[in-house]
Order: structure tokens, then sequence, then C-alpha cells
């Protein structure tokens, strides 16, 4: 047999999803920090994880991901998409980039994808669901309605989300995403 | 349902199905600690594109294929599988996927256990558990097609049986843009085996809770999905079924002793080269009505698994089992264009068929005689004196 007809296959890279999801991941990932000085519950969410905490949240195997901590103040902070050798205490890493691409196209929302099996979370399970709750919170202001309704398990109704906080955080949560 | 006091069950595999299941691989391969496969195909693999929408599967992640072999034919031979084997080594591979059905998959398994054993010679290991040890991780990617076999801890290489709990795959991967039906005849042939291989692992004296999920699943899905696939080939929502339901099929039919249709079916088509799920396709009405005739338990449970529970509450307890038979001949007259209704018009010589009967009959382990064999063989429209 020639083995010449059949070479080893190394495969390619999906430049433009790849590129989709670290825009998205970078606008998410400042979209929190800038939440969590003007949503009351999502600095509820952060003060009650415990110090020093941080997390990332990306692709595998390499990434891109988007790195959040906890500052002194017990605030989020955005820090990058490059994750140091040390490991975080909590890693929530999506399978591959297709279920990614899935994720942040608003195709599945995350509690489906983590449904399907398309994230592993190394670290407390608690604290991914409050970073899941989190997220839930910053699509809902990130988002038109029509969207949000596909990427979060269910949509606030008016009395637990009054429109009147939900305009006037998404402007001031747009202005501290997109300045610095 | 009837309680056991004791059964074992064992199935290795993990499923990954559905939408994207393909580009779950590369993870689970890095969770087997293999970064290296090999990957075997049939030829149809590459001819219907599905070689590259296999390959973009691995896109962005940091799996390296050792090779991509598509050259696999009809039937899994030693020769080929040595050749494999120097291919496996040249290329430090560490695991293998193979794509497609049928020979592939016997392929994959006779050269998984050629490399993981290291034994010159596979042909050594034939029959049942012969292997000590686990093997190298091994995963499969059925096509449209593909039988219960493929994805059974049985392989079969150069005629010969090798059945071993190290031969499941480790990981069974049913991606629709894989398992869309491109030849809808041998779609048709590998329901019915999975059909086959279902409602004997769920008759069987053997039966327990277990095997019931599987079998009688597979049954359900078989025939609710098979009439959608004949009316529209196109779609990939039965297709997938039909994949689901061979991979449940497998599992039950690898934790059961093979029932008569699968012994008959098996020796007829080696015997004759017909392919088993048409072989096997004409015999199972016949069997269960045979069953049916000398008061051998049929299972209620088949006619709720075919029809749903409006026709089994319908149906009073005496008549359930000829109510099975009865929506058994609907789905086989539905498919009569691919399997016929009796094999009298396949002009099969009578001694090969007496032959068949005396080799299921060596093969069986539920006391069934050759004149049993012989008298389904008649009904199925043999006319065997």
């Amino acid at each position: 047999m020639n083995i010449n007809k059949y070479p080893e296959i190394k495969p390619g890279k999906k430049y433009i999803k790849r590129i989709y999801i670290a825009v998205m991941l970078w606008i998410v990932g400042r979209a929190i920090q800038a939440a969590c000085r003007v949503d009351r519950e999502i600095k509820k969410e952060f003060a009650e994880l415990p110090e020093h905490f941080s997390f990332s949240l990306g692709v595998l195997p390499t990434g891109p991901f988007m790195i959040i901590s906890k500052d002194g103040e017990g605030r989020a902070k955005y820090d990058g998409w490059k994750k140091g050798r040390n490991s975080l205490p909590l890693e929530m890493n999506i399978k591959n980039i297709e279920a990614a691409f899935k994720v942040f196209s608003f195709q599945e929302s995350t509690s489906v994808a983590f449904a399907r099996e398309r994230f592993i979370v190394n670290g407390d399970l608690g604290y991914a669901l409050a970073i899941v709750r989190v997220l839930n919170i910053v699509e809902l202001y990130l988002l038109p309605k029509i969207i949000t309704k596909l990427a979060v398990k269910r949509y606030h109704k008016w009395s637990e989300f009054s429109p009147v906080r939900k305009y006037v955080n998404r402007v001031l949560i747009y202005i501290r995403t997109f300045t610095f | 349902m009837q309680k056991k006091d004791f059964y074992s069950f064992f199935n290795q595999s993990k499923y990954l199905a559905g939408a994207r299941a393909l580009e779950h691989i590369p993870v689970d391969l890095k969770s087997y600690d293999a970064a290296r496969p090999l990957v075997l195909a049939t030829k149809d693999v590459t001819l219907q594109g599905l070689k590259k929408t296999f390959i973009r599967a691995f896109y962005d992640s940091d799996i390296t294929l050792g090779g991509f072999y598509d050259d696999i034919i009809d039937t899994a031979g030693i020769d080929q599988i040595r050749d494999l084997a120097t291919l496996f080594h040249d290329r430090g591979c560490d695991s293998i996927i193979a794509v497609g059905r049928g020979a592939v998959m016997n392929a994959a398994k006779g050269l998984n256990m050629a490399v993981s054993t290291g034994v010159s010679d596979i042909l050594s290991l034939a029959g049942e558990n012969t292997l000590k040890h686990p093997l190298k991780p091994f995963f499969t990617v059925p096509t449209a097609g593909s039988c219960g076999y493929d994805m059974a801890n049985i392989a079969v290489i150069e005629q010969r049986m090798f059945k071993s709990d190290y031969l499941f795959p480790e990981v069974v991967c049913l991606d629709p843009r894989m398992t869309a039906v491109t030849d809808i005849q041998k779609t048709v042939e590998s329901a019915f085996v999975a059909l086959a291989h279902a409602m004997e692992a769920s008759e069987t004296r053997h039966q327990n809770p277990l095997n019931d999920a599987y079998s009688l699943a597979a049954i359900q899905f078989i025939h609710e999905n098979l009439p959608v696939t004949l009316k529209r080939p196109g779609s990939k929502h039965a297709a997938l079924a039909l994949a689901y339901a061979s991979a449940m099929a497998a599992a039950a039919f690898s934790n059961a002793p093979s029932g008569v249709v699968h012994n008959l079916g098996s020796a007829l088509s080696q015997l004759t080269g017909l392919k088993p799920g048409l072989c096997m396709g004409i015999i199972l009405p016949n069997a269960l009505r045979y069953k049916i005739e000398k008061k051998i338990p049929v299972r209620d449970e088949l006619v709720l698994a075919q029809a749903g529970i409006d026709v089994y509450s319908q149906t009073p307890d005496k008549v359930r089992a000829a109510k099975a038979v009865e929506i058994l001949g609907g789905l086989t007259a539905l498919a009569g264009k691919y399997i016929p209704a009796s094999l009298a018009g396949l002009k099969i010589p009578g001694y090969i068929l007496e032959d068949a009967a005396r080799r299921a009959e060596s093969e069986d382990s539920q006391g069934f005689t050759y004149n049993d064999y012989k008298s389904i063989l008649t009904m199925s429209g043999m006319g065997l004196a």
C-alpha cells in the first residue's frame, strides 16, 4: 500500500466565526463590567462571590476567551481575552467553535446549550449558575426583546423588570461598554 | 412487565447525537487521551462529499488526523487490515474513527484488534470473548443505511465472527449531515435488520427492563419513521431517527442471544450473497407467524411499540400477537418495492435453503430445531419439501 496516498490532515481554522465570537465575547465582557456598576441585581450576584474570584468563558481548545475578575471593591472587571497558564476558580468552556457560534448567534440559549452538553464547567457549579444569571441579565440589556427571547430561558415580565430600569440602564451600559 | 431475579446488561458506547454532533468528537477524543486518529471510510463517503463535512468538523481543534483511508470496499479483508495496521503505526496514530457502514466498521474493529493486541494473525481471535484487554479508543460515525452490526459488539472479518464487549465503539456519533439518506434500498434493508434485532431482543426469554428500553424504543422509531423515509427519502429528521433506532437495536442485540430471524437471515445471506436486511425483512413476519402457530409466547408490548397506546389498549389481550404480525405486515407491504414479500422469486436452490436451515440451527441457543427453521423458510415462500 502506498501510504502517501493517505496524507495526514491538519484541520484548518474557521476565521470568520472566530472573529465574530471574539467580538461578541469582548462586548459581553465589557458589558458585564459596565452592568455591575449600573444594575443592582448583577452587583448583588458579584458581591456574593468570593474575594479574588475570577472566571473565564471561551471556546476550546485555543479560545477566544473572556476573562472577568472581581476587583477589590467587589465589582466585575473585564481582564481581556488571553488566559494565563494558571487555572481560574471557574472556567466555562464551550466544546467547539460551532457550538459557540450557535450560542453567540442566539440559535441556542445558554441553558439549552448547557442541557445539550456543549459546555464544560471546571469549578463550583453554584458560581457557574450565578454567572449564567448575570449573562441572562446582560443579554436583556444588550439585545432587543425579539433576540433576547431566543437567548434566555425565560424573558422577564414587566413586574419583574420595569421598562424604566431596562431602558435607562441599557443606555448607561452601552455608554460604559463602548467608552473607556 | 416481568420482573427478573437476575440479568446483566452492558453497553459501553457514548452517543453523540443530533445537530453538530460531529464537532463534539475532538473533545471526546481528548477525554480518551487521544489526539491522532486514523480515519477509515468507504469510497462513497468521499463521493457523497461527506469527507469534507467530516474534516470540517475538526477545524479549530487540536486534533491531527493521521490519515483518511477511504478505499474500503465491500468486505473487510485480512490483508487490508494488515496494511492499515502499517499505516496506523507509521503515522503514530492512537485511535480509530470509522465513517460509513458495514465493511468499514468491520475493518476498523479488525484494525483495532490488530494494533491493540499486537497479534500477527487476528483470525486467531475469532469467536466469543477472546479479547482479554480493552482496545484503543474507537469512534464510529455511521452514515445512512448503517445497520445494527456496526454499533454492536461484533465484527465479521473473512466470514468469521468476532464477539467481545471490547468491540463496542467508545463513541457513536449520529449527525444528521451524515445520516441523510443517499441510497433508499440500503436504508430500508438496514431498518429491517435493526427491526429484526430489536424484536428478537425484546421477545427472548432473556428479556430485561434495560433491554426492553432499547429494543422497544427501536421498534417504535422504525415503525414511526420508516414510512416517512419511504415517502420522503430526503427527510433528514426521519433518517436520523432510523439511525437512532439502529443504534438502540444494536445495544439490545448485543445483550441478547441471537434469535431465529438473525440466525436464518445471516445464514441465507452468507450462502447466497443476498443482503442480510433483505433476508431478514422477508423472514421476520413469517417467523413471528410461525411462533404464534406453535404457541410460542409473543410479547404484547410489541403492539404498544409498533402502533402506540391507542391501538394497544383497543386490542384484546389474546389477539395482540396477531395484531403485531398484522402491523408488521403493513410495514413490509409499504416497503414492498425494496423488500419482496416472499423469497420465492429469488430462485434460491433447495440445497442452499437446507444448508441455511442447518447453519441457523448450529447457531441457535433457544431450542429451535432444523425442522423449525425449515418450516419458517417454507412459510417465507421457499417451498421446501
